[in-house]
């Protein structure tokens, strides 16, 4: 690693902000990052379970004028977090604006800090700092949340480029007003996502690295931090300290989601790299190490909680790096750029650096804008772009119940998606109302389904049961409204685990505020349940349909199940007893009155993490319809 | 959990302090919501006929509802006259006379309810004090956040207004003095 060789080799890499050229690179980055999210992100957030649990309490603030300010449930049991966010959902909704809106606001307001950490490595160390800074920041933007959803965890992109600038100007000019801010900041975040708790400690250690009152400025730091984050959410702290009192080390963390090496291999670099200058007595180390002081202070108290927590065996999700991207990225740069200036000159090449300065933010443009570098392409990340978005279920909604003149309780059991529980709890909100028990719904054979599907996997005749509701050059959202062979109004629900008997129930959807969606007699979602569950189902008598047919669909992140029953009369189950088909017309024998379908919950085909408390997704319908869906979903790659 | 049963428990004596007022705050933040169970258990009581028996002779139970944190019977008397008994857990927002206690729910009579006589007041209070017992303690759970009822700790939405735009102005001057600070830092 090279390092800047004096004090004229930092400073001569200053940038002017007034230049008319940078103010142009500033507004072409701000053009390329707002291209980049919106390729990860879309202009419409996905459906997304956090997402509409959230829209219940800012609903309800709203309208009941009955704020929270305990939070939402974190996915560690028995914390809560997140007022700062509902706050300013809540704020955002108040002022009219719908999901999709705060979706851009959000995209807009990420994209600005890719603006403020090009800006801010680039008052640090030069246009190369700078220009480094804003494509780490943005590099494989959805490795470590799904940024296609609109969830608390998407604002810590910029609001970590925020706390770096804070910390940064701390570590600059320690101070009341500095450490102030830097604190009010950290709090802001901590009542964002409860990770960032630890920003706290950052504030507090870069006030003890003061030149002069180091101990006050700690002391003022930790007390406002301490302060407005239990002003933000009162209630919320309480709970959650009563939380950990009552069961400390009883809670664990939700699966791994993926380890992103390059957020964690940056922010490593930045801390070894600070560590290193710690021994140089030259003024240029000492230059560097004060401006990338604030980064390290973000970077290294996480880095510590996460790989000790690693060590330890406790699960360390990648998504709690996600605030400390904005400090890696700046931690990482200066270094990397300050060794190429001083490379540069080492070879002679010194005359040429104002002009690669200069050149540098518009290199990094063209970067940022190419399709590859801020989209992952991860699994996870896939699967998001395969989820609908809630434009999609604002259309289906439309369809369905404006058109259709579905009930809500209709809208719940004849609304089929793989992304079962998050359709339906958007559809049940934006439907407007809880279900009521119907009598007499019409239109009571027909099963919606709402897939992403890719858009070569499209029929050429599209069959007039389907809508096509959003369509791009990669895929294609679709309703597809089925003539279903069963009766979803009557099932039989039986489960049965390793050491127990069998046990059947009647099932029935259900929705209350308490419980949320679920069905009477099947084990609960997320509670790690695992077992045999049938669904036993009540076909409608054969004379009344067209030819059917039943399939079980398989990808890695759904629940994957088999027919049970045995090929009878006109029902013939194929071999893989993923699909059954029923037709009427090739036999004159009688169809069966159910038919029996199980999942092994816990199994390689179907994860207990995929199992969500509601029958498992599959297609049913008249093949006219549902038979090019299942052509499509077989020819899907992943397994499906 | 009490302070003394914590110490029975076995428990050290700070350790025991700490978990009895961690019950009491989080009894303050959040009540207890029935569970399932509580209708299961309701139903039982009806299927063997243990509700009919402190009713008078031709009085009935004509209807019953278990709500996150009460459960409510209506009593139909041989005079046509409808009262409606609730049970009421801690934290509940039910209106109503209060008529008894048991030891986990309040007795009321719902506000509509026609008054009873003095008779019929004692069928009521029996009556609720079999569901009181019969409900077991696996029946109840601490709400949800989201499903805890009204006496969850609320408040109004200009407090949130308010705070929404305080925390906007704070990250903009954070932000815009964070630069300054950092430009004349570097200078």
């Amino acid at each position: 690693m090279g390092a800047p060789r004096s004090h004229r080799a930092t400073s001569e890499s200053r940038v002017r902000p007034s230049s008319p050229l940078y103010l142009v690179a500033l507004c072409a980055i701000l053009g390329a990052a707002l291209l980049a999210h919106l390729r990860v992100a879309g202009t419409s957030p996905v459906v997304w379970m956090d997402t509409f649990n959230d829209q219940v309490e800012v609903r309800r603030c709203i309208e009941d004028d009955a704020c929270t300010l305990t939070g939402v449930q974190t996915s560690i049991r028995g914390l809560y977090a997140a007022v700062s966010w509902l706050d300013l959902r809540t704020l955002a909704a108040w002022s009219g604006a719908s999901l999709d809106q705060v979706h851009l606001t959000v995209i807009l307001l990420n994209a600005l800090a890719v603006v403020l950490v090009f800006h801010l490595a680039s008052l640090l160390g030069g246009g190369i700092a700078g220009s480094l800074a804003a494509l780490f920041f943005i590099a494989r933007l959805d490795d470590l949340v799904p940024m296609t959803a609109l969830h608390n965890s998407v604002l810590l992109f910029a609001l970590g480029a925020v706390l770096v600038i804070a910390c940064t100007a701390l570590a600059l000019r320690p101070g009341i007003a500095s450490v102030t801010l830097a604190a009010l900041v950290a709090a802001i975040m901590a009542n964002t996502h409860l990770v960032c708790l630890v920003t706290g400690v950052s504030v507090v250690a870069l006030a003890l690295t003061a030149p002069r009152h180091r101990l006050p400025l700690a002391a003022l730091g930790g007390g406002v931090f301490a302060l407005a984050t239990i002003a933000i959410a009162p209630t919320g702290w309480l709970e959650n300290a009563i939380a950990l009192l009552q069961s400390p080390g009883a809670r664990t963390t939700a699966t791994i989601a993926g380890v992103d090496t390059s957020t964690m291999g940056g922010a490593l670099f930045g801390v070894v790299a600070w560590a290193a200058a710690l021994g140089a007595r030259s003024p240029a180390w000492k230059i560097y190490r004060r401006r990338v002081d604030g980064a390290v202070a973000v970077v290294a108290p996480l880095l510590i909680v996460f790989l000790g927590a690693s060590l330890l065996g406790t699960p360390a999700e990648a998504k709690y790096l996600f605030h400390i991207k904005a400090a890696v990225a700046l931690a990482a740069a200066l270094p990397i750029a300050a060794a190429l200036t001083a490379a540069a000159r080492a070879l002679g090449a010194a005359r040429a650096l104002p002009l690669v300065e200069a050149l540098a933010p518009f290199v990094a443009t063209i970067a940022i804008a190419l399709p590859g570098v801020a989209l992952s392409g991860n699994a996870v990340a896939a699967a998001q772009h395969q989820t609908p978005t809630v434009g999609d279920l604002v259309k289906t909604v439309q369809i369905l119940g404006g058109e259709l003149g579905w009930s809500p309780t209709q809208l719940l059991r004849q609304l089929k998606s793989p992304s079962g529980n998050a359709v339906l709890t958007g559809a049940l909100q934006l439907a407007g109302h809880q279900p009521r028990t119907a009598a007499g719904d019409s239109d009571a054979r027909t099963t919606a389904f709402l897939l992403v599907l890719r858009s070569s996997d499209l029929p050429r005749a599209v069959p007039s049961t389907w809508r096509i509701l959003r369509r791009s050059t990669n895929a294609a959202t679709v309703l597809v409204l089925a003539r279903s062979p069963i009766d979803w109004s009557d099932f039989e629900v039986c489960t049965s685990t390793g050491a127990g008997a069998q046990q059947c129930r009647r099932g029935e959807w259900q929705y209350s505020e308490v419980t949320g969606i679920y069905v009477s007699g099947m084990p609960p979602g997320g509670s790690g349940w695992r077992g045999e569950l049938r669904l036993r189902l009540r076909m409608y008598s054969a004379e009344k349909h067209a030819p059917a047919v039943l399939f079980l669909p398989r990808s890695p992140l759904e629940c994957g199940g088999s027919v049970l029953s045995a090929s009878e009369g006109s029902l013939e189950v194929d071999s893989s007893r993923r699909l059954a088909t029923l037709d009427q017309r090739r036999t004159t024998a009688h169809t069966p009155s159910t038919i029996e379908i199980a999942w092994n919950v816990g199994s390689r085909v179907c994860a207990a993490s995929s199992y969500a408390g509601l029958p498992p997704f599959f297609i049913e319908g008249d093949r006219a319809s549902v038979g090019p869906l299942v052509a499509a979903l077989r020819a899907k790659r992943g397994g499906l | 959990m009490t302070l003394a049963s914590a110490l029975l428990g076995g428990l050290p004596p700070g350790a025991a302090i700490a978990l009895t007022v961690a019950d009491s705050l989080a009894g303050y933040l959040r009540p207890l919501c029935l569970t399932p169970e509580a209708g299961r258990t309701l139903q039982n009581l009806m299927d063997t006929g243990t509700l009919r028996k402190p009713l008078a002779d031709g009085s009935s139970i004509s209807g019953g509802a278990i709500r996150p944190h009460s459960i409510e019977i209506s009593v139909r008397d041989t005079g046509g006259h409808s009262h409606r008994l609730a049970l009421a857990l801690p934290g509940s927002s039910l209106s109503g006379p209060r008529i008894g206690a048991g030891n986990r729910f309040t007795f009321h009579l719902a506000a509509d309810s026609d008054a009873p006589s003095a008779a019929a007041t004692d069928s009521l209070l029996e009556l609720a004090k079999i569901i009181d017992e019969a409900i077991p303690e696996t029946a109840l759970v601490r709400c949800a956040n989201e499903a805890a009822p009204r006496t969850d700790r609320r408040f109004p939405v200009a407090w949130i207004l308010v705070g929404a735009i305080l925390q906007l102005c704070v990250l903009v001057a954070a932000t815009s003095y964070g630069l300054n600070a950092i430009r004349a830092g570097t200078q």
